[in-house]
């Protein structure tokens, strides 16, 4: 039977794939666009989903990612929601999958029960385990491919779980304009219009 | 207080409370539409975490929930549990998931992280499961969805935030707003110009 930390690490790196696979296929203009009034954009989900990981598996253990991210100096906390045009995607994408490694062997070389500290939570919430942080992890990167499946979807229609998984029963398009039309006229008609 | 299983369902429960905080102040029209070409909408996004919810606590540890709708089956008509049908209301579907997360937590509470389980609807060399892998799976996927229902319910009328009871959000001034979406839209624009 596989271990706890298998498990987690397992759960934690198919999010991590989810929101990367989420960019392919698109170009500059497609990942980098704000879908929703807040500004949610792919290529700032994979440039803030780096910098936390950088935060928690890093800063907070002690054993601090060993390149700086400009962003993260900056006046503007919230730089790393989107990025600037001389951030490339290769660039962003290829530093995501670096905070992986770097957090990888975090969470290899230490026990689920090694303690750690987050200076930015509540004082009396402060204090945290390995296992701790890696659900909360696994629950804020899944949230965020949540984000970037629907902002996929917007942008060319191209949906599904994961690469080789899409979790889906339905495949083809007739199928999903019927579906769609079927969920429309129920709400109307549950609303009375 | 180093307690895994405590942690674990902290952060199920907060994500499942996400979901349902999402819905709050929505009429009957907007809970229910279809957002996205495949059919996302609020609702369905309650009623399939339920059936969900009820497979992997219930079914996958014998301990099966007592009220089993039809459109729990794994194996029954796609998307039957994505969608509401006119006649569940809101609050039958809302109230059902509570029941099903109350159940699950009883199942949560009295189990430990490494009783084993099996999921009949996976490949047989993954179906035994434990507790823990289990309540993994269900943080990762309450959270996708939760995280579909930010942006559903942010497209219906600009509504957004993590939790009730604490939004992440680093303003609540629309001008903040507009102006960093404008930020981003012309950096685009910048780079694939590029």
């Amino acid at each position: 039977m596989t271990d706890l930390k298998t498990h987690l690490g397992r759960y934690l790196q198919s999010g991590r794939d989810a929101v990367l696979w989420k960019l392919e296929g698109l170009g500059e203009y497609d990942i980098r666009r704000p879908l929703t009034p807040t500004g949610t954009n792919l290529l700032g989900l994979v440039k803030h989903l780096a910098s936390v990981e950088v935060g928690y598996f890093g800063d907070c253990f002690a054993r601090p990612f060993p390149e700086t991210l400009p962003w993260l100096s900056d006046d503007d906390a919230h730089a790393d929601l989107w990025a600037t045009p001389d951030e490339s995607r290769d660039y962003l994408t290829d530093l995501y999958r670096r905070v992986w490694d770097h957090s990888d062997t975090t969470i290899r070389e230490l026990d689920l029960d090694t303690q750690g500290n987050v200076p930015w939570w509540a004082t009396d919430r402060a204090t945290v385990t390995l296992g701790q942080i890696l659900t909360h992890m696994i629950a804020e990167t899944h949230r965020h491919a949540g984000h970037a499946d629907i902002v996929r979807e917007g942008i060319d229609g191209a949906i599904g779980m994961r690469q080789g998984n899409d979790n889906l029963g339905r495949d083809d398009e007739q199928s999903w304009t019927a579906y769609f039309d079927l969920v429309e006229t129920n709400a109307r008609k549950a609303a009375g219009i | 207080m180093n307690d895994p299983k405590a942690h674990l369902h902290h952060y199920l429960t907060n994500a499942r409370e996400a979901l349902l905080w999402k819905l709050e102040g929505l009429g009957e029209y907007d809970i229910r539409r279809p957002l996205t070409p495949t059919g996302t909408n609020l609702l369905g996004l309650v009623k399939h975490l339920t059936c969900v919810t009820a497979d992997y606590f219930g079914t996958v540890f014998d301990r099966p929930f007592p009220d089993p709708q039809p459109w729990f089956d794994p194996n029954g008509e796609p998307n039957a549990d994505m969608w509401a049908t006119p006649d569940e209301s809101r609050d039958h579907l809302t109230d059902l998931y509570r029941r099903v997360c109350d159940h699950a937590d009883t199942t949560i509470r009295e189990l430990d992280l490494d009783t084993t389980g099996r999921v009949p609807w996976w490949p047989a060399e993954t179906a035994h499961v434990t507790l823990h892998q289990i309540l993994v799976h269900m943080i990762d996927e309450t959270n996708r969805h939760a995280g579909h229902a930010d942006i559903i319910r942010e497209l219906i009328d600009g509504a957004a935030g993590m939790r009730q009871d604490g939004d992440n959000l680093p303003s609540q001034d629309p001008a903040w707003w507009t102006a960093h979406h404008d930020t981003i839209e012309q950096a685009a624009h910048r780079a694939a110009a590029q």
